[in-house]
């Protein structure tokens, strides 16, 4: 997710009206981003990528339902089904949502 | 986002023998899903599969959520969207190895779940459909929450017809509201997988 992404959401877009994505959350959702960007990149892994696979790693999730809107979106998405986040990088992620006040 | 409450668990308790050839979608979905719960999927990528509860659902950990590809229009729409972008992304999808699809009659208001019945066939091996129940729409599109055993039995023969098939997969609660119809919702919901028509 972008800013851009955000500011041309269309008027009848439910995502308007969710903190996440109006301030103050949404410029730390972004900076969380950027650490998932960050993290990702040893791998190639984009920071979605990196987002379903820390929610794979909880051993209470079997699968992840994942939305796309065409095959490219796709292509940003499917690592994450073979990406095997290691103890250091799941330690990387948990670092991150702490910095940002998430737990 | 949303909060899953039900799976319905899918167990088959007696398979029928699969007669002839493959005439029809649900013959074609019946096969697959032994072949599945064998461990021999044949989709064109091995995916790594994860049982589902105590189901004979073998489901790859990603699947695809089928939210966005319901579109404009309705209360919870997340912008337009065009078929055809959706229906080249689900065979993208398909074709890399997921073996499921969430949908809801919810999403668009039933066009979600008419999207990815367009999409299914002559992909091989069909994924399993799981979409879901409780939230209803009336004429002027306005959403509300209801679980009456009526209610929730006529929603699962609008998805089946939408969908284009004769059972469920998965059939979940969207939202467990109201709280004092749960028990009538979920007595109905054993009564469709008793029928045949919820895996």
């Amino acid at each position: 997710m972008t800013r851009e992404r955000v500011a041309k959401f269309s008027s009848e877009d439910w995502r308007r009206n969710l903190p996440n994505f109006q301030e103050p959350l949404l410029s730390r959702n972004l900076k969380l981003v950027e650490s998932l960007r960050a993290i990702g990149s040893k791998y190639e892994r984009t920071p979605g990528e990196l987002a379903i696979a820390w929610a794979l790693k909880n051993p209470a999730v079997t699968g992840a339902s994942v939305g796309f809107r065409n095959p490219k979106q796709v292509s940003g998405i499917i690592g994450a089904a073979e990406l095997l986040l290691q103890p250091t990088e799941m330690a990387e992620i948990e670092d991150a949502l702490k910095h940002q006040g998430i737990t | 986002m949303e909060y899953r409450v039900c799976c319905l668990r899918l167990i088959r308790k007696y398979r029928e023998p699969i007669l002839g050839a493959a005439s029809n979608r649900f013959h074609t979905h019946k096969r697959s899903l032994q072949a599945s719960s064998q461990g021999t999927w044949t989709g064109k990528s091995q995916m790594e599969t994860r049982q589902l509860g105590n189901s004979d659902l073998h489901i790859t950990r990603l699947g695809i959520g089928a939210w966005a590809i319901g579109g404009s229009g309705w209360n919870g729409s997340v912008g337009a969207q065009n078929e055809s972008d959706s229906i080249p992304a689900i065979h993208t999808a398909l074709d890399l190895g997921l073996n499921w699809i969430d949908t809801a009659a919810l999403y668009g208001l039933g066009h979600s779940e008419e999207v990815v019945s367009e999409a299914l066939p002559g992909r091989g091996p069909r994924s399993y459909v799981f979409t879901k129940c409780e939230r209803v729409w009336d004429a002027s599109g306005t959403m509300g929450a209801c679980l009456k055993a009526a209610s929730i039995r006529k929603e699962c023969e609008d998805s089946l017809r939408r969908l284009q098939a004769d059972v469920i997969d998965l059939y979940q609660i969207h939202w467990p509201e109201p709280d004092h119809d749960l028990e009538e919702g979920w007595t109905e919901l054993t009564r469709l997988k008793q029928e045949g028509k919820v895996r």
